[in-house]
């Protein structure tokens, strides 16, 4: 050996030593030094809804089985579709009809259980035979609508040809059906043995040890309306599961308690899952200079809006329809009401005095579909967003000269801080710049949901948090006819047939191109002013100096496996 | 010093025999006594004072305040007091000064309203109990101890859960659990009056029950039940505010002292006025009102007399 080759060989083993000792024990890469405790630790206000993903319907709820369960794909912290019990993107065949989804051959459930293409037929036709919130994800499929409806056991238009190939069957094509399927909700794959042994359908969520997915963690305990723990699974199939070795999360604590218990050190963040700290505490960590570092403003793939009943009441286009009857109407005798209201509210200041100085939401002036997303319009898109006092009032009294149409309005909400606080400020502002009263009627959601889809508000609050970055999200829940019938989604039994048709071409396209379609389609409700949009929605996150790895994409946290704690 | 002598108050009317030609004394009702030992008290004198305040502005405040008290964004949020706005602006930017002159009127509306609703039912309650004795006492005596058993809040809750939260319903809600108090004052005043040698004369005479309660029980028990009266006005806007605190008092935007604070004070530690403010005008109000209530049991009270 030469001199110089001793001397390369000693530099590599320095070398491997360095690289040995960074990123052994008590190392994070890139020389992060970790703390010796890697549990992570938030709060919830409220327990979370269901922790079945044939159930699951919340925001909430989604963080955990995100984590505990495992989809064909998956979005990546950027939002950025990526294969996950899936090897590859599926083949489609050339009538858009027919795709074939290849498996990985390693996937196992967290309890050893080996899954296969049957376990994903298994627990999809499970979520369409229990036919919650998000069952419609997988209504594209052929046949999944008879399984949902309760005619069928089998979904026709699904099949698994051998244990690691998947075939699903459209009716007709939908370039939405991917971004669906990636969503962390019903299509998710189940442990049949281990529901069975948990006690079946109703009660498996209730035990940890049947509460079985494939996901990176496992949930390890849990009191209802307690707390919940959860741990990485050890040599899971999906690779690293970071640093993290535990994730313990408080049930039932308001925003002022969490952001308490965060400032006590407690907790190492305030917002995930939904749970951000209030707006006032936002506001305070804004203005203080050392606690502003803490904060992070996400933004958030929210709008919320004032919505108008096209059927009943003043602001409806045809009154006396039927919910889900068309409400195009060349004399719309609601049109002017719905664009005096909307161009009555300044934005501006309701996000300045309802979202602690337009921190925690910002001013909608784009349309529906939040800022950000696929489809979204553009600033300044909606004409009727734009605050002008003096055609307000002067539409509003060419509408409603004597008052009578307004007498006795009410502006229905569910009832929360947040909430309250932005519809006292739209109530002032009707009253300051159109001169009515109209009078706020709070409740709980779950009534404000019951009504809403009975058609029963006049004027309400309506907001989406989009489930996934695609507009057909929005339209075929909100807005389409078929969504305008009592017991659905379409609040405002808004019917424009011509609007559909564009709707249901984009929808068969893939998003690049349905995209322009969507806009068209969605200029046609801003036209009508179906909702008076309002604000985008933020998140805003407190995280302690010494975590890393933690943060929102607009629509979920950042994964449990990119998080740790430094030492501190 | 003018020398108190039994007034005509407490004798029958047809009883009443007027001396003449005899040199009396000085005489003075025993209201005008109350009165003059009232003014004399310094505290009970800065207690009307500010109770004139806290009415006047609730007057003035129907008619004008500085800006309307719903309208919002008249400034910065959260804006601590300037020439503009002397008490400073609250976190919908509405002014102070005007929402705390427009809660004087509620106050004072809810305060009096249920001093006096629960007043006149423990008044007819408590007369009847006293004076029919029996069954009837019984049987009131006994709703008053099973009501006193049960939190007056949990009662004012289910109520304003049930009925809503207007200002009336707010006032019934405080009144059906305020007037047991005055009930029990009302029910011994009248068991010790009625064995007063002018009721028995007035019942000698053939005078009907009614006319006795009215002309010569209640009058006679008149002095403290204006104390407790005053004492129920003070209880009452604490009552409201305490209920507005939990959401329950009277729906926004009225400018209710309790829910102005309730609302203020998440941001107490940027903004402390928006809680300071109410709270400093709602603890002034009760406080004159109980100066005040000291001052009449003082001066009604005959054993307080020099």
């Amino acid at each position: 050996m030469t001199g110089s080759s001793k001397f390369r060989s000693l530099a590599i083993a320095m070398g491997a030593l360095f690289v040995v000792a960074a990123c052994g024990s008590g190392g994070g890469g890139n020389g992060e030094t970790l703390a010796a405790d890697q549990t992570f630790r938030f709060g919830l206000s409220n327990d979370v809804t269901s922790l079945d993903p044939a159930h699951v319907d919340s925001a909430v709820d989604i963080t955990f089985l995100n984590e505990v369960f495992t989809g064909l794909y998956k979005f990546d912290n950027n939002l950025k579709l990526v294969p996950s019990g899936a090897t590859a993107l599926p083949t489609i065949s050339a009538d858009g009809l027919t795709w074939t989804f290849p498996l990985r051959h390693d996937v196992v459930f967290s309890n050893g259980d080996k899954v296969t293409s049957a376990d994903w037929v298994w627990s999809w036709t499970r979520t369409l035979r229990l036919n919650d919130a998000y069952a419609s994800n997988l209504y594209a499929i052929h046949g999944a609508q008879d399984v949902a409806n309760g005619v069928a056991t089998t979904v026709s238009g699904l099949s698994a040809p051998d244990a690691y190939t998947l075939v699903a069957k459209l009716d007709v094509p939908a370039g939405y059906f991917l971004t669906q399927l990636a969503m962390p909700t019903a299509a998710e794959v189940l442990d049949q043995k281990a529901i069975a042994a948990g006690g079946g359908d109703d009660h498996w969520t209730e035990n940890v040890s049947s509460y079985i997915g494939s996901g990176p963690f496992k949930m390890t305990a849990r009191t209802p309306k307690q707390s919940m723990d959860f741990a990485p699974v050890k040599n899971w199939w999906g690779g690293d599961t970071g640093k993290l070795t535990g994730v313990h999360v408080d049930i039932g604590l308001d925003d002022v308690s969490r952001v308490k218990k965060f400032e006590s050190g407690g907790y190492e963040v305030v917002g995930m899952a939904n749970n951000g700290p209030g707006p006032d505490d936002v506001l305070r960590y804004k203005n203080d200079p050392t606690k502003s570092k803490l904060l992070t403003i996400f933004p958030g793939a929210r709008s919320t809006a004032l919505g108008f009943n096209f059927v009943k009441g003043p602001f409806a286009s045809k009154p006396g329809a039927t919910p889900g009857q068309d409400t195009t109407n060349p004399n719309d005798p609601g049109l002017d009401g719905r664009r005096a209201f909307s161009m009555a509210i300044d934005r501006a200041q309701l996000a300045d005095i309802a979202c602690a100085h337009a921190i925690t939401c910002t001013p909608a002036t784009g349309g529906p579909i939040a800022k950000g997303l696929q489809g979204y319009l553009g600033d300044g898109a909606d004409p009727y967003s734009k605050f002008d006092a003096t055609a307000a009032l002067a539409l509003y009294k060419k509408w409603d000269p004597t008052g009578s149409k307004v007498k006795g309005l009410e502006l229905r909400y569910n009832s929360n801080a947040s909430n309250d606080k932005v519809y006292q400020n739209v109530q002032a502002q009707l009253k300051q710049n159109l001169g009515i009263d109209v009078k706020l009627a709070p409740s709980d959601f779950p009534t404000l949901q019951r009504d809403r889809q009975q058609k029963l508000p006049i004027l309400g609050r309506e907001s989406w948090g989009a489930d996934y970055d695609h507009p057909q999200d929005w339209f075929d829940n909100l807005f389409t006819c078929a969504q305008a019938p009592i017991g659905r989604g379409n609040d405002q039994a808004y019917c424009n047939p011509a609007m559909d048709t564009i709707v249901t071409a984009a929808d068969a396209k893939p998003l690049a191109q349905a995209v322009p379609d969507y806009i068209t389609a969605q200029k046609m409700m801003v036209s009508d002013v179906v909702w008076a949009t309002m604000f985008y929605g933020t998140q805003s996150y407190m995280i302690q100096s010494y975590v890393r790895g933690a943060g929102y994409n607009s629509l979920y946290d950042y994964n449990w496996e990119g998080i740790r704690l430094l030492s501190h | 010093m003018a020398t108190v002598v039994p007034t005509a108050l407490e004798m029958p009317e047809e009883l009443q025999v007027v001396g003449a030609g005899e040199e009396l004394p000085e005489q003075v009702t025993l209201w005008q006594d109350a009165w003059r030992r009232l003014t004399r008290n310094r505290m009970a004198v800065i207690g009307l004072f500010i109770i004139a305040i806290f009415v006047v502005t609730a007057l003035v405040s129907f008619v004008w305040t500085p800006y309307p008290t719903w309208r919002q964004a008249l400034g910065p949020t959260y804006q601590g007091p300037t020439l503009l706005h002397p008490f400073g602006l609250d976190d919908y930017g509405r002014d102070l000064l005007s929402r705390v002159m427009g809660g004087a009127a509620i106050a004072l509306g809810v305060g009096v309203g249920a001093s006096t609703l629960a007043s006149t039912i423990g008044i007819v309650l408590g007369l009847v109990a006293g004076f029919y004795r029996g069954t009837i006492d019984w049987g009131i005596s006994l709703l008053i101890n099973i009501s006193y058993g049960v939190p007056d809040l949990l009662i004012a809750l289910i109520l304003v859960v049930l009925i809503g939260r207007g200002i009336q319903n707010i006032i019934l809600a405080i009144s059906v659990t305020a007037w047991l108090g005055m009930a029990r004052l009302v029910r011994g005043q009248t068991l010790a009056l009625r064995e007063r040698e002018f009721v028995e004369a007035a019942r000698s005479i053939g005078t009907k029950n009614l006319k006795i309660l009215t002309r010569h029980i209640l009058p006679n028990a008149l002095g403290p039940i204006v104390v407790q009266a005053t004492y129920l006005v003070p209880a009452a806007i604490i009552f409201e505010a305490f209920l507005s605190l939990l959401g329950l008092g009277i729906p926004p935007p009225a400018p209710s002292w309790g829910s102005m604070a309730s609302e203020g004070y998440k941001a107490l530690q940027i903004a402390p006025h928006i809680v300071l403010v109410p709270c400093l005008a709602l603890s002034l109000t009760v406080l004159a009102f109980n100066w005040v209530g000291d001052g009449l049991r003082d001066a009604i009270d005959p054993r307080m007399r020099r």
